[in-house]
This record gives structure tokens, sequence and C-alpha cells, in this order.
């Protein structure tokens, strides 16, 4: 892929994750799910740009959609996006790019989503109490669910696009 | 797409929450602490309140109920209302959370398990 056509591909995927995370805010909160957990569909985005581009511009969407949250939605709000989103994304591009990977991209998704739901309740430890631990058992079984999901869909969408990219 | 691994990982995380789960038990609770900025704003022992006992507090932007059942956020001014949604609490451990408003309420029982598990 040329310079161009990369820095193309990364801002429009950087437009997308701010857009799905935007929707995402949207849909009602399930029933089953602790309050306050998402599906994380920007992830999908992150996972995406770590596998077809590199790190680096996986890192550089987490920045921007963290800075659009902090101009709508506020400090807190930012350092959480943007810490929940830093942690899961090195975790997730580490694996999808390690030469002889043993997890598929399902495990990816569910450690990923288990690292974003970690590190944002360690930001909520840190601005409030260790009270919030109570959480802990919820957000793991919820990132579980949220993270089958977006490893499906990660896998169906990097088989639909590598077979047109040939 | 799964391969044994993903499978392994998901076994264990969920094992992993269930034994967190049961740990933290599921006592009923006596005495609902409110905090602000991660201090201490006041403390109501709830569980010898009447029928018609109902104190409300107003902190920094929220409205934050405790009865004789236990307590809850009823409104706030923030503008993803989790901790509205949380609903109710009064078992020991439980916590329901306005970040935005840096506004906490939990439960604690009599004697203070819950120290014990965060540890």
């Amino acid at each position: 892929m040329k310079k161009l056509n990369k820095l193309t591909l990364n801002a429009m995927l950087s437009a997308l994750a701010v857009a799905v995370s935007a929707v995402e805010g949207l849909l009602p909160a399930a029933a089953f799910m602790p309050p306050g957990a998402k599906i994380g569909l920007s992830n999908i985005v992150t996972m995406y740009a770590s596998k077809t581009l590199t790190v680096y511009n996986a890192l550089a969407i987490v920045v921007v959609k963290s800075v659009f949250v902090l101009a709508t939605r506020g400090a807190t709000a930012f350092f959480m996006s943007f810490l929940g989103g830093a942690a899961s994304t090195i975790i997730t591009a580490a694996l999808l790019n390690s030469k002889k990977s043993k997890y598929g991209t399902v495990g990816i998704g569910v450690l990923g989503a288990a690292a974003h739901n970690c590190s944002q309740l360690l930001v909520a430890v840190i601005i409030t109490n260790e009270g919030v631990l109570y959480y802990l058992p919820f957000l793991i079984a919820a990132s579980v669910v949220t993270g089958t999901f977006t490893g499906v869909i990660l896998h169906l969408t990097l088989s639909i696009t590598s077979r047109r990219s040939e | 797409m799964i391969k044994v691994r993903d499978i392994i990982i998901i076994i264990c995380l969920l094992m992993f929450s269930a034994a967190l789960y049961f740990a933290s038990g599921n006592k009923e609770g006596s005495t609902v602490l409110i905090e602000y900025d991660g201090n201490l704003f006041t403390e109501v022992n709830f569980t010898g309140l009447g029928d018609e006992e109902i104190f409300t507090y107003y902190l920094n932007g929220t409205t934050i109920i405790v009865d004789k059942n236990g307590a809850y956020f009823k409104e706030s001014v923030c503008a993803g209302k989790v901790c509205v949604n949380s609903g109710r609490i009064s078992k020991v451990g439980q916590i329901a959370i306005c970040l935005p408003q840096r506004v906490s309420i939990r439960i604690e029982g009599n004697g203070r398990e819950f120290d014990g598990i965060t540890g």
C-alpha cells in the first residue's frame, strides 16, 4: 500500500471509530449487561487498523476518538476512553500481528474487551474508591460476550477485505 | 476464527468472574455510604428506617434517595445516566456510581466484610 493510501485509510478508519462509538451511545442498555458497559464497536475498527496497517495507526485512531470524547463528554470520559482504548489496542495488536499466533479473532476480541474494561475500572478506582471493584466480575463476564461479538465481526471483515484487495 | 486457546481464555475468564462474584458474598447490607470525590459525605443506617422515612440528598447535581430498602440515584444532571440506570442497591459491596459528577453510593454491612475482600 502506498503511503498516501495508508494515510487516507487511517483517516477514514478514525472517522468510522468516532461514528460507531457515537452510534453505540444511542443503543439502549441491554438488560443482562452491567450499567455503563458497551459492545465496544470501535474496538473492531482499532483491531482492523492494527492488522491491516500498524499498531501506531491504531493508536492514532484511539487518540482521535478520545479527543472527540473529550469535546463531547468531558475529561473523565476522556481518560477512560483513552486508557481503555490504548490498553486494548496494544494487547490486541501484539496478538494479531504475532507470526505464530495461537489465538483466533474471538479470543483476541475477548482479551481486548477485558483489557478495555479493566483499565477503565482502574480509572474509576482512582477517581472514586476501591468500592467500584464490585463491578469487576460483571465487567469480565460482559467482556466475554462483547469480545466474542467483536471478534466474529473482525474475522468477517478481514476475510472479505483481504479477498477484495487481491 | 475460533481456536482452542480462545475457548480456554473464555472459560478461565468466566470462572474468574464467577469466583469473584461468589467471594464477594450476597449479604443484605445495613449502612449506605455516600461519597463525593472519593471522600465520605455521609453515612446512613437504613435497616432501622420506617416505611415513611425517606432521606433525600442533593449532591453535585445528583439526587440520592435512601429508604428502608436501600439507596438509589433518583436523578442526575450527567449525560450518561449510568448512575440512575444502576437502580436500587441494598447488598453488601454493591455500588452505584456517577463518574461525571464524582458521586458514589455504596452499601456496607455491620462486619465491614467488604474491606476484607478488596484487601
